[in-house]
Formats: structure tokens, C-alpha cells, sequence
């Protein structure tokens, strides 16, 4: 199962929010990370059949998936960033509904609906109104309509928004579980997401492609790039102007900073494993700073 | 006393003095420790001049208290109007564009219809009212309203003043749409074309408004909007109805409309005093009634 | 697909929106009722009297009977049947004249012109027709049956077709569910196809609830629903159905009903496609409405508004949706259509119309959807 994507651009007016992004994926886990603007919803949208590339070819097994059309679909789950529901449906007929237009048969529905439902916890609010869900709630039963069909193609715009830690790690092993011969594709800014379940991270700027590699070749770049420094509050600012700051975090002996730098900023500073959020703010810290 | 409860007593008596001894040590040490953190009055001149200084601040309290309830209330009127004339930029064009229309068509073919000018005026004059609905419940129906029951401005004040001006505006419209086809058509009263449409217009003004409390404000406006229509279509083909619907004896007309504006004052009250929206799931939150009345 | 039918006639009736509106036009249905509620009287005993032919006796009575200025005061139903008997040598001397002026623009018209073939087709329907009989017949409650279609209908229909049917897309993306909709394996084809059978579906149900209502309301205040077999054409004495005063065709008043019937169901078939082609091209519902309900209401309201007289106009009065869901205008004259020198009658001609541009809509929504990328 191989994924293609061949230089998509997406142009909108003057706006180009995807530029000639080329990647390929396989089965296994995949986070997509970018700040806001940088294009990932419209790069999902895409890969979602939901939206036209200006230039370029989405390619599953080496079929276009333009010209797959109903066949690519028929694998394809995928969760909007921003989704509705019917209120006065219940979350059950709903499923069942989502089920129908995913070609399920109606037997098969149901029991695949139960299946879904009790994954992602939903089992006894099923038959209860969504209008009276939580936002958790609501997020929880995207989530499961999204697995219906038992997707090989799973696209995920920010799935755990919304979401409890508790419903989040839920969340995580079931992807995990899932990934062996399915090709997810998560956008997420809770980088603890994707931290201990992706396989390949793909960093997107200003609509292209920075970087797509492992995660531990990734940070193995800030290999004594991140820096633990306890300081005194007067000496922050300066520190503030001078380094890129992870984390700020005042103990009672001073305050205790996460600073990135190629260089040891303090004589007192330690070296520390670098994490997914200095590699982040190593990537993208730029246009804040701007 | 037996010397050993004598001596016990001593013995008792000595405990006792050292425990007072003991206290009284700590009593001033405390006294010392708490002497650091002891705030001193300031001089009676300086409280006189401070009071001075806020008097200018406190409201006048008159003499008798329904005249200060008075001010308050005309006060608070006027402060809403200025938040309606504030808020106006902030009416969609479909609003505007809306009226706009309305109005056209409206003296268009109250201009070149021969017969029965009136029907225009009875069917067009709620529009305006019933799309301006929209902008009123705008923040409830776009998730706003929790952010603005925050502000200072208040979500209810904010609705009702919305709601004041789509109602003036209203009224604006329709009279003077009943001028243009009175100073063009030679045929009709002004007055007695303002008493037509008036009814219709309040009556279905106050019965949208109170389904628009109730249900989301995009389905209660098509509710009334496709109402209308079936009774426009049912009147314009039953000219007979019509007639007899407007030479409706003058009391009950006059207790119809009163009925009606009774309902909408009530409804608008009902709007400013309490008002639910849907905070987190089925919890649903209820604003503090409104201390604006 | 049965699945997906059914979900989507699911989200369209269980709207509280279609719930309220319907209450409210049975409730406005009720006022029109009870507004002319002494019209609603059986006369068919006094007219079983007259079931045979009027002779030159009964019509010097009646003559008679109104120099006599106490006539106003007779009931209701004698009065009707002084009025039809007295109008019985002119629709025989009417029906002369037509004849008469048929065989005039035969002779002034060249043979195998359109012009001669239209007269010759109309002088073929009268004849079909035949004389009309110096009979009287009672079949006022068709009459208000077909009244009712006619000017209750339209409303009726038209309310609920636009209340039901405009969220059926926009509302997928107001929701948005569009993406959710459009990344499924049928959301680009089975579910079009699903939409627009709920759509009429949802037509068709409303349309036999009107007509059933109207049929039992009609039966329950006439108490019988007599005159069925009677023809068409004696209809043209109610001030309801005058319209039929210049009707063309044969037909007895059953046989019209249920071709009034047909050609109501799909005007409001039509119509529902039309909605439903708006409302794949809107964003939200109230405008979708607000434009359905001007194609709808517009030349409604200019037919009704009579010194409005431009072509454009009359066009947009002949092929308006409300002529189809109302019928009348249809029948109440003979009209033809020249399509490549041949008269087309013109209910056919205009149904045609109406069922291309319907199937013409239906393809375009399609089309539209499929290719739609959700924003």
C-alpha cells in the first residue's frame, strides 16, 4: 500500500496555501506538523478527495485517485478539522447513516457501528441525542465514523481536540493498533500525539514540505541543541532576547529555562534529550519571532 | 489542708506562675513580631480631603426615590439607543439589501397596480422585522453569545437593542412606503394604509419574535417567512377574505393590536431578563437575569 | 441505497420546522374553511328535480320569477337553479357561435398552415364536446374540491416543499458536513440520487395528505360528493370555477380530477427539483427559501396582479411552477404551441417543458455536487 503525493500545489486566488509537496507514504503512522497557516488542512483535504490540486497527482498503488474516484473513497476514512452532525439524530443513527454512505450493508452496519462505538467509548451515549454530547464527545464519534469501513487510508485533521488525556492515550493505541497495514495521516498540534505512535514525521512551512524523516533522526539534529538552565528572574529577559525558549518554569532555588541553542548558553547549563516541541520551536519558532 | 495537697497546690500554684510568666513572655514577643505589620491610621485631615475628593463621584441621592428609579430607567434607555446606533454598522447586507428590495418592489407595484394598493403594503410590511430577527440573535446563532455575555455591553442589551432598531426601522419603512403610494395615488388615505398594514406587521413582529426565543432564530425566520407567503398567496386569490379582514370592526382591531404589541414588549422583556445557551453538551447554562430593569 | 433513502427522508421530516409549518397552514386551512362556511350546503336534493332536460317551460318560470323583486330573498340553492336554468339558451347559443367563427377562420385560413391546423384541432375538441345539454347537474363539491387544488393548493404545497426542502443541501454545509459527505464512497453519486428521491418522496406524501384532506373536509361538509360523472364543463356556473367557462375539452369532472390530480403532483414534483437544485447551489436555507420562494410566488403574484403586462412577464405567468401545481390555467382555454408547424395543445406542450427542465435541473445538481470540493 503506497501513497504518492506528487508536487500538489493548491492555489486559492492569490493565496498558494500548498506548494509542490511531494511525499510518499506507506503503511504505518504518520504526523504531519506545521503552525497555523502552513497548509496541513488543505494538504488533508486533498488527500481527502474533498478538494482539487491546482497542479499535481495524488497516486494510490500508482492510480490517480481522481480517476478512482468511488474506489479510492471506499478505503479512504478521514476526519474533518472542523465537522457537524445532525442534532436530532442519535449518535447510533448517525454511524448508521455515515455507515450507508460508506456502501456498508445494513447488517454489517450495525455490527460494525457497535464495534466503533465501543472503541472509541461511546457505548452507552450511542442512543442518546448528539445534541447532548460534550465537545469530547462529539470529537470521540468523528473519530469513529471515520473507522467504519475499516479504512487503508486514514486521514486525520487534529482528531484529539477536545479531548481528555485519558481519551487521548485511548486514542493513540488504537492507532497504534491499527497501523500495521494501513497508512494513517495525522495534523495535530499535541505533539505528544504522534511523539510514541508515528513512524516517519512530515514538517510543513508556508505550504511545502521541510522535512519528512524519523523521528529520532529528526531529533537527533538538536543533539546538544537543548539546553536545562536555572536562573535567576532578573536574568530572563535577557535570556528571552538572546535563545529560543522551550519552557519557563519557576521552582523555589530559581527558574528553571528550556533553552535552544547550538551553543551552551550558560556555563551552568545541561545538555538534555531533545523532545518533539523543541524540534517545534526549532522549525517554526521563526515566524513568532517574526 | 494536708501539707502534700498543700505542696501539691504550692507545687500547682508554681506550675501555674510559670505558665503565666511563659505566656507573658510569648504576649510580647508576639506583640513585637505583629508590631512589624501594624498599619497606622492616617490623620483625620487627610480622610476629610479623600472624602471631598470622591464626593464629586457619588450619585445624587434626591429626596424622593421613584424620581432617582426614573432617571435611571431614561438613562438606561438612552443608553440603549446609542448602542443601536453604534451597533448599525454592524447589520449584514443581507439586511440591508433586503429592505432595500422590499422597499422597491413594494412601491413598484403599489405604483402600478391598479387595484387594492393595500395588499402591497399588508404583504411586505413584515419583512423587514422578520430578516432583522436574524441580526438580533446573530451572537446566539454563530456561538458569540457566551463572549458576549461577558462584555461589558451585555448579550441582552446588545439583543435588545438590535431589537429596538429593527422594529424603528420597520416602522420607518412601512411608513413611508404608505407616503410615496399617498402622495402618487390620489386614491388612498395615509392613515387609513398605515392602520392596514400595522396589524399584520405586529401581529406577526410579536409572534416570530416569540418563536424566535424558542428555536434557532434561521428556522423560526423561514417558519414565519414561508407562513406568510401561504397567507399572502391565500389572500391575493381570495380578494373577498381581504376585504373582509380589513374592514374588521375598529375595537377589535384596536384589542388585536394591542394583544399583539403586549406580546412583543413582553417577549422583548423575556429577551433582556433571561436568556439559556448551550455552554458544554446538554448543560444548559441560564444568564443571570439581566438588573439592567 | 435503500439505507440512504431513507436517512435522507429521515432528516427532512423530522424537522420540527416541517412539524410547525404544517400545523400552522391545517390551521389556516380551518380559517378559509370556516370563512365560507355557509357556502359549504348540500343542494343536491333540490337539484335532483332538474336531473333531466330543461324544457322552454322552466326557463319562461324562472324568467318570470325574477321580475318578482322578492327574488334575492329565495335560499341559496334555488337561486342556483335559477341561475342555471336561465343560463342555458346562452350557453347553447354560445356554443353556435364558437362553431360558427371556427368555419369563418377555416375558410379565411390557408389550407396545411399552422393556422388552419390549430382551427381544425379546436373545432375537433368542440365537437368531441358536443352541444351542451340543456340539463342541470349538482356537482358543487367537485367544484370546491377542484377550487380547493386550485387556490389552497399552491400554498400549501409550496409552504411545505420550501420548508422541507431548502436545508436538504444547504444545510450539509452550514452543518459542515460536506466534507464528511463528499470523502464517502457514495457521497458523490448514490446519495444525489438518494436526495432527490426523498425529495419526492416527501412530495408525493404531502400531496396525498392535502388531497385526502381536502377530499374528506369536502365530503364531511357537503356530506356526499355527488356529480362525479357529471361533465366538466357545467362547472362553468360556480363563481369558483368560472375559469372553466372557456374550457376546450371533454372531460367529466372525475376524469379532470384525476388529470388535475396528476398534472398537480407533478407541478410540485417540479418544483421540489427546483428547490432542491437552489438550495445545491446555497449556502443556507433562508436564502434558499427566499429565492425558491420568489420563483414560486413571483409570477403568482404578478398573474393576480393583472395590469402587469409584459411579455416576459406573461411567459414567466404561462411556465411558472404555481400555473403547474394550480392546474386551472392549463385547461380553462384552448391553447396551442406551434412546434415546427404543428399545434401542440398546450398542457402537453407546457408539460414537456416542465419535464426537461426538470431532468435538466436534476443533471445540473448532479453535476454540481459531484464535483463540488467542500471549503
Amino acid at each position: 500500500m503506497e501513497l504518492t503525493i506528487q508536487n500538489i500545489s493548491k492555489q486559492f486566488k492569490e493565496l498558494v496555501a500548498v506548494n509542490q509537496f511531494t511525499a510518499e507514504l506507506s503503511c504505518g503512522v504518520y504526523g504531519l506538523l506545521g503552525p497555523n497557516g502552513a497548509g496541513k488542512t488543505t494538504l488533508l483535504r486533498m488527500l481527502a478527495d474533498i478538494l482539487r490540486p491546482t497542479s499535481g497527482m495524488i497516486q494510490l498503488n500508482g492510480q490517480d485517485i481522481r480517476s478512482m474516484g468511488e474506489r479510492y473513497r471506499d478505503v479512504l476514512g478521514y476526519l474533518p478539522q472542523q465537522f457537524g452532525y445532525y442534532r436530532q439524530f442519535t449518535g447510533r443513527r448517525f454511524l448508521m447513516y455515515i455507515a450507508a454512505l460508506k456502501g456498508l450493508e445494513k447488517r454489517a452496519a450495525a455490527t460494525k457501528v457497535e464495534e466503533v462505538l465501543q472503541l472509541v467509548g461511546l457505548g452507552y451515549e450511542a442512543d442518546s441525542k448528539i445534541k447532548s454530547y460534550s465537545g469530547g464527545m462529539g470529537q470521540r464519534l468523528g473519530i469513529a465514523q471515520a473507522l467504519l469501513n475499516d479504512p487503508k487510508v486514514l486521514i486525520l485533521d487534529e482528531p484529539t481536540a477536545g479531548l481528555d488525556p485519558t481519551e487521548r492515550i485511548r486514542f493513540r493505541n488504537i492507532l497504534s493498533e491499527m497501523s500495521a497495514n494501513r497508512i494513517i495521516l495525522l495534523s495535530t498540534h499535541i505533539v505528544s500525539d504522534i511523539e510514541y505512535v508515528a513512524k516517519d514525521v512530515l514538517l510543513m512551512k508556508q505550504g511545502c514540505l521541510l522535512k519528512q524523516d524519523r523521528l529520532v533522526s529528526l531529533l537527533k539534529e538538536l543533539k546538544e541543541s537543548v539546553w536545562k538552565v536555572t536562573v535567576d528572574e532578573s536574568q530572563l529577559p535577557i535570556l528571552k532576547q538572546r535563545y529560543k525558549i522551550v519552557n519557563i518554569l519557576r521552582r523555589d532555588s530559581g527558574v528553571e529555562v528550556r533553552i535552544l541553542s547550538p551553543d551552551k548558553p550558560l556555563l551552568t547549563a545541561q545538555p538534555v534529550t531533545a523532545g518533539l516541541e523543541d524540534l517545534y520551536l526549532h522549525y517554526f519558532n521563526e515566524e513568532i519571532m517574526q | 489542708m494536708s501539707k502534700s495537697r498543700e505542696n501539691k497546690g504550692k507545687a500547682v500554684w508554681a506550675d501555674d506562675m510559670n505558665d503565666v510568666k511563659e505566656s507573658e513572655y510569648f504576649d510580647s514577643e508576639l506583640e513585637a513580631i505583629l508590631q512589624h505589620y501594624r498599619v497606622e491610621l492616617p490623620e483625620e485631615q487627610r480622610i476629610n480631603t479623600t472624602i471631598d475628593v470622591l464626593r464629586q463621584y457619588v450619585p445624587d441621592i434626591s429626596e424622593n426615590p421613584r424620581e432617582v428609579t426614573m432617571m435611571r430607567y431614561w438613562r438606561r434607555w438612552i443608553n440603549l439607543w446609542k448602542i443601536s446606533a453604534a451597533d448599525i454598522g454592524m447589520f449584514s447586507k443581507l439586511y440591508w439589501m433586503s429592505c432595500l428590495v422590499l422597499f422597491g418592489v413594494g412601491v413598484w407595484i403599489g405604483v402600478t397596480v391598479q387595484q387594492m394598493p393595500a395588499i402591497v403594503v399588508i404583504l411586505f410590511s413584515p419583512l423587514p422585522f422578520v430578516i432583522g430577527l436574524l441580526e438580533v440573535f446573530k451572537g446566539r446563532e454563530q456561538g458569540v453569545l457566551e463572549m458576549e455575555l461577558a462584555c461589558k455591553v451585555s448579550a441582552q442589551e446588545l439583543m435588545l437593542s438590535r431589537l429596538l432598531f429593527i422594529v424603528m426601522n420597520s416602522l420607518i419603512l412601512n411608513t413611508c412606503l404608505s407616503g410615496l403610494l399617498y402622495l402618487v395615488r390620489g386614491d388612498i388615505s395615509f392613515w387609513g394604509l398605515t392602520w392596514t398594514w400595522f396589524t399584520p406587521f405586529i401581529i406577526v413582529a410579536s409572534s416570530s419574535l416569540w418563536l424566535a426565543i424558542r428555536i434557532r432564530c434561521t428556522v423560526s425566520s423561514m417558519v414565519t417567512i414561508s407562513m406568510w407567503m401561504a397567507v399572502g398567496m391565500i389572500l391575493l386569490t381570495r380578494p373577498d377574505m381581504l376585504t373582509r379582514m380589513m374592514h374588521l370592526h375598529i375595537l377589535i382591531t384596536i384589542l388585536i393590536n394591542a394583544g399583539a404589541v403586549y406580546l412583543l414588549i413582553r417577549q422583548g422583556w423575556k429577551l433582556l431578563r433571561n436568556h439559556t445557551f448551550i455552554a458544554e453538551g446538554s448543560l444548559s447554562y441560564g444568564a443571570n437575569d439581566s438588573e439592567y430593569f | 441505497m435503500r439505507q440512504l433513502l431513507r436517512y435522507e427522508l429521515l432528516k427532512i421530516v423530522s424537522r420540527k420546522s416541517v412539524f410547525i409549518v404544517g400545523l400552522l397552514i391545517a390551521a389556516i386551512y380551518t380559517v378559509v374553511i370556516a370563512f365560507h362556511a355557509g357556502y359549504y350546503q348540500d343542494g343536491s336534493k333540490e337539484y335532483r328535480s332538474y336531473a333531466r332536460e330543461i324544457t322552454a317551460e322552466d326557463i319562461q318560470r324562472v324568467d318570470e320569477r325574477y321580475k318578482r323583486s322578492n327574488w334575492h330573498q329565495l335560499p341559496i340553492q334555488e337561486k342556483s337553479i335559477m341561475e342555471d336554468i336561465s343560463g342555458i339558451p346562452n350557453m347553447l347559443h354560445k356554443y353556435e357561435e364558437q362553431l360558427l367563427d371556427i368555419e369563418i377562420r377555416l375558410m379565411l385560413s390557408q389550407p396545411d398552415s399552422y393556422e388552419y391546423k390549430k382551427t381544425k384541432l379546436q373545432e375537433k375538441l368542440l365537437l368531441e364536446q358536443g352541444p351542451p345539454t340543456a340539463q342541470l347537474y349538482y356537482n358543487k363539491p367537485w367544484a370546491e374540491l377542484l377550487y380547493m387544488v386550485d387556490q389552497f393548493g399552491v400554498a400549501f404545497m409550496g409552504v411545505m416543499l420550501l420548508i422541507g426542502l431548502s436545508p436538504i443541501y444547504s444545510e450539509e454545509y452550514t452543518r459542515r458536513m460536506d466534507g464528511l459527505l463528499l470523502s464517502s464512497r457514495h457521497g458523490r453519486s448514490k446519495l444525489i440520487h438518494a436526495k432527490c428521491l426523498a425529495a419526492i418522496l416527501y412530495t408525493l406524501l404531502f400531496v396525498l395528505l392535502f388531497q385526502l384532506i381536502n377530499m374528506g373536509v369536502t365530503a364531511l361538509l357537503f356530506g356526499n360528493l355527488d356529480g362525479a360523472t357529471t361533465p366538466l364543463d357545467s362547472m362553468r356556473r360556480y363563481g369558483d370555477t368560472r375559469p372553466f367557462s372557456e374550457y376546450p375539452y371533454s372531460f367529466t369532472v372525475i376524469e379532470y380530477y384525476f388529470i388535475q390530480l396528476g398534472v398537480h403532483t407533478i407541478g410540485c414534483i417540479a418544483f421540489a427539483l427546483a428547490v432542491t437544485f437552489i438550495s445545491s447551489l446555497s449556502r443556507s436555507s433562508l436564502v434558499t427559501m427566499l429565492m425558491a420562494g420568489g420563483v414560486l410566488g413571483i409570477p403568482y403574484l404578478l398573474l393576480d396582479v393583472r395590469n402587469i403586462r409584459y411579455p416576459i412577464i406573461e411567459w414567466m405567468v404561462t411556465f411558472g411552477y404555481s400555473q403547474f401545481i394550480r392546474v386551472t390555467h392549463l385547461f380553462n382555454s384552448f391553447r396551442t404551441v406551434n412546434f415546427f408547424g404543428e399545434p401542440i395543445l398546450y398542457p402537453i406542450a407546457a408539460l414537456a417543458i416542465l419535464l426537461t427542465v426538470s431532468a435538466v435541473l436534476v443533471w445540473v445538481t448532479t453535476l454540481l455536487f459531484r464535483r463540488r470540493q467542500a471549503c
